[in-house]
């Protein structure tokens, strides 16, 4: 196993008088697909939150490639090269797939005369590139607002890797997806993985998805870790059963 | 003024809380005792200004985000709605130039002006400002005191100026009127960004009372000034040309700026700025989350509208010949209203909307000035409401509804067509290999 891109020390997390997190540690490792799950309210969204820099960690360290960036913020921390897609599809609404998907290009090396560019030759292609990855070639054009929820979230993937991140968390990709758009859904991200060299970091509940595709998986029950493993060691811990996965 | 009064409301109200009764009627008792004594303590010219302070404080440190504050902002807005006042130096012009089409035109210019440039930040980035007319007064008032600056001592002058005339030379007015122009705008752009590194932690209704807020502080500021002429203004530099000319130097100012305006900002628009602040109009959040630079947009954003708009005001002022804080140089209840309201009419977010917005806004407006004269602000609130209720889209937008593909929009997929290499992702830039 590669060395950890992203590593996260005895975080934790509470809200007023709730605990979201309580003293989790993780580690993702470059290259790979890591998992997460864990009950409703188990904490995994606050977790994804505190990494990406969305709201202050009460205590621990997270570091990525080595640089601690848990006091950073949400667009330093995404210039970096740490991406995140939401729960809830985010995409700009009244803007074409086309023009969602040109002002997602990486900013790091954004100057400040990138801001009155208007260059598009090889941006352009890779954009539509990219939309004709997701299969949402056809409907370039289209006002991102019209499109249907699975198409969105197959936009907000493409412009997650129009952003060039050296690593992806997603926060259940496959939520709210007919099964048929889910299989392509994951071949699509594995490909990212091999293909682009991306870590990916997913967030799901569809065991069949993630067992299926992470190498490592990490499971949060009340806010604590329960256990962390191979998706084979995972379904047969005793805990994760009694907590989550259930008998079937 | 009614501005100050809904301002004081708001204070009040969102520093207690909504809803709660006994902290509104604390907060009202602290509010008066707050303006007693802080009249006594700093003179009592900066009452008002210290009102906006407050206004601006707990705006900074209050920020409950909920329904019904929506709901306060509204009745908020709509109060300022009313035209308390700002009714007479518009009667006052009127009178002067029923049968003058050049100032009328002028005029015209100065609104597609507005309109245009409230649009960037309003239309185009979604942040509706209710204090633009800020950048439009302090470019006025740059102007005026560089031009009279440059020969004379301002102070001397605005107390002498209600006793005697003083004369500028043909240069000195050309000369002083250049240097003017270039201070207002380049004094406005540089307080717009000022005024970005604080107003932009607001957003939604915050940010539309927090920029009416610096507003109304620099009218009542400026009103109490003995420098810059206070309340009584400043009368500027007399044009060395008959009145003709002047009014054909104005008009034809005030046509090129708008003209290059409107050619700066369909450039504007093409480059990623456009995209980065439409961006930030559909979802903000999601644009910080991708790594854009979403501060520096908005600032910049700010900078522009303010460097025309301070232009605008430094040639507006000169076309009047006389500067004065609540009317003419920060009518926030006037020309402030007109600016949101022509752009909602023509359709915000788009290029053109304003234009026409503007042009349709200022014909209704004569029209009713002429020949409904007394009942004009009755019908200009009727316009607001039947805009706000029923026709928010507008002009436009509503075009653009109804004929989709005559804008270049598309609704639905075109067939068969080719995807470009569809499955050539090796030659990926970011690849793996």
């Amino acid at each position: 196993m590669n060395a950890a891109i992203i590593e996260v020390e005895n975080v934790s997390k509470s809200f007023g008088g709730v605990v979201a997190n309580r003293g989790v540690s993780l580690s993702v490792p470059r290259g790979g697909i890591t998992g997460l799950i864990g009950p409703n309210g188990s904490g995994k969204t606050t977790l994804f939150n505190s990494i990406v820099g969305y709201h202050p960690i009460d205590s621990g360290s997270i570091r990525f490639e080595g640089q601690e960036i848990s006091r950073l913020r949400v667009q330093e921390i995404a210039r970096l090269g740490l991406l995140r897609t939401f729960q809830t599809t985010r995409i700009y609404g009244k803007m074409n797939c086309v023009q969602n998907m040109l002002i997602s290009i990486p900013h790091r090396k954004a100057g400040l005369f990138d801001m009155f560019a208007s260059e598009r030759g090889e941006v352009a292609e890779r954009a539509e590139h990219l939309l004709a990855f997701v299969g949402l070639y056809e409907k370039r054009f289209l006002r991102a607002g019209s499109l249907s929820f699975g198409q969105q979230k197959l936009l907000e993937f493409a412009m997650a890797l129009m952003n060039e991140p050296t690593v992806l968390m997603l926060d259940e990709p496959t939520a709210g997806i007919n099964p048929t758009l889910i299989n392509g859904l994951i071949d699509r991200l594995k490909r990212a993985n091999t293909e682009f060299g991306i870590t990916l970091f997913i967030i799901e509940h569809n065991m069949r998805v993630i067992m299926n595709m992470a190498d490592r998986i990490y499971c949060l029950a009340h806010g604590e870790m329960l256990a962390a493993g191979e998706p084979g060691e995972i379904q047969r811990d005793q805990r994760v059963i009694d907590a989550y996965l259930g008998v079937h | 003024m009614g501005t100050t009064y809904s301002i004081r409301l708001f204070v009040v109200v969102t520093a207690a809380g909504f809803g709660n009764l006994p902290g509104v009627i604390a907060a009202g008792f602290g509010m008066g005792v707050f303006e007693q004594f802080g009249g006594f303590i700093f003179g009592a010219q900066y009452q008002q200004a210290l009102i906006v302070l407050l206004l601006l404080i707990v705006l900074a440190f209050r920020q409950p985000g909920n329904l019904r504050l929506r709901q306060a902002v509204q009745q908020n807005v709509a109060s300022s709605d009313r035209w308390p006042t700002g009714c007479c130096c518009r009667r006052r012009r009127r009178a002067r130039t029923v049968s003058d089409y050049t100032t009328q035109i002028a005029v015209l210019w100065l609104m597609v002006l507005f309109a245009l440039t409230w649009d960037i930040l309003g239309g185009q980035m979604g942040y509706n400002s209710l204090g633009n007319i800020f950048f439009f007064g302090i470019g006025m008032y740059a102007s005026a005191v560089v031009q009279i600056g440059l020969y004379y001592d301002v102070g001397m002058y605005t107390s002498a100026g209600r006793t005697t005339h003083i004369v500028f030379s043909h240069s000195q007015y050309f000369t002083g009127l250049t240097f003017g122009i270039l201070a207002g705008s380049v004094v406005s752009a540089v307080l717009g960004l000022g005024v970005g590194f604080f107003v932009f932690g607001l957003r939604g209704p915050y940010f539309a009372i927090g920029t009416l807020g610096i507003a109304v502080a620099a009218a009542e500021l400026i009103s109490s000034w003995e420098w810059v002429g206070a309340a009584s203004g400043i009368s500027l530099p007399v044009f060395p040309g008959g009145p003709d000319t002047q009014k054909l130097f104005f008009y034809f100012l005030l046509f090129a700026l708008s003209f290059v305006l409107l050619l700066f900002l369909r450039w504007l628009y093409s480059t990623n700025f456009g995209l980065a602040i439409n961006a930030i109009r559909d979802d903000e959040e999601k644009a910080e989350g991708m790594g854009l630079h979403t501060r520096r947009y908005k600032r910049f954003a700010l900078v522009i509208a303010a460097f025309f708009l301070g232009l605008s005001g430094a040639i507006f002022g000169n076309m009047t010949g006389f500067v004065e804080p609540r009317e003419i140089a920060f009518p926030t209840t006037t020309f402030n209203i007109f600016m949101v309201l022509m752009v909602l009419l023509g359709g915000k977010g788009t290029l053109w909307g304003p234009v026409i917005g503007a042009v349709v806004f200022h014909f209704i407006k004569e029209v009713t000035w002429t020949y409904f004269l007394g009942w004009q602000y009755i019908a200009l609130g009727l316009l607001i409401v039947i805009i706000v209720v029923y026709f928010q889209q507008g002009i436009v937008g509503w075009l653009m509804e109804k004929y989709p593909e005559r804008f270049g929009i598309q609704v639905a997929p075109k067939e068969a067509e080719q995807p470009p290499r569809a499955a050539g992702l090796a030659a990926q830039p970011g690849g793996a290999e």
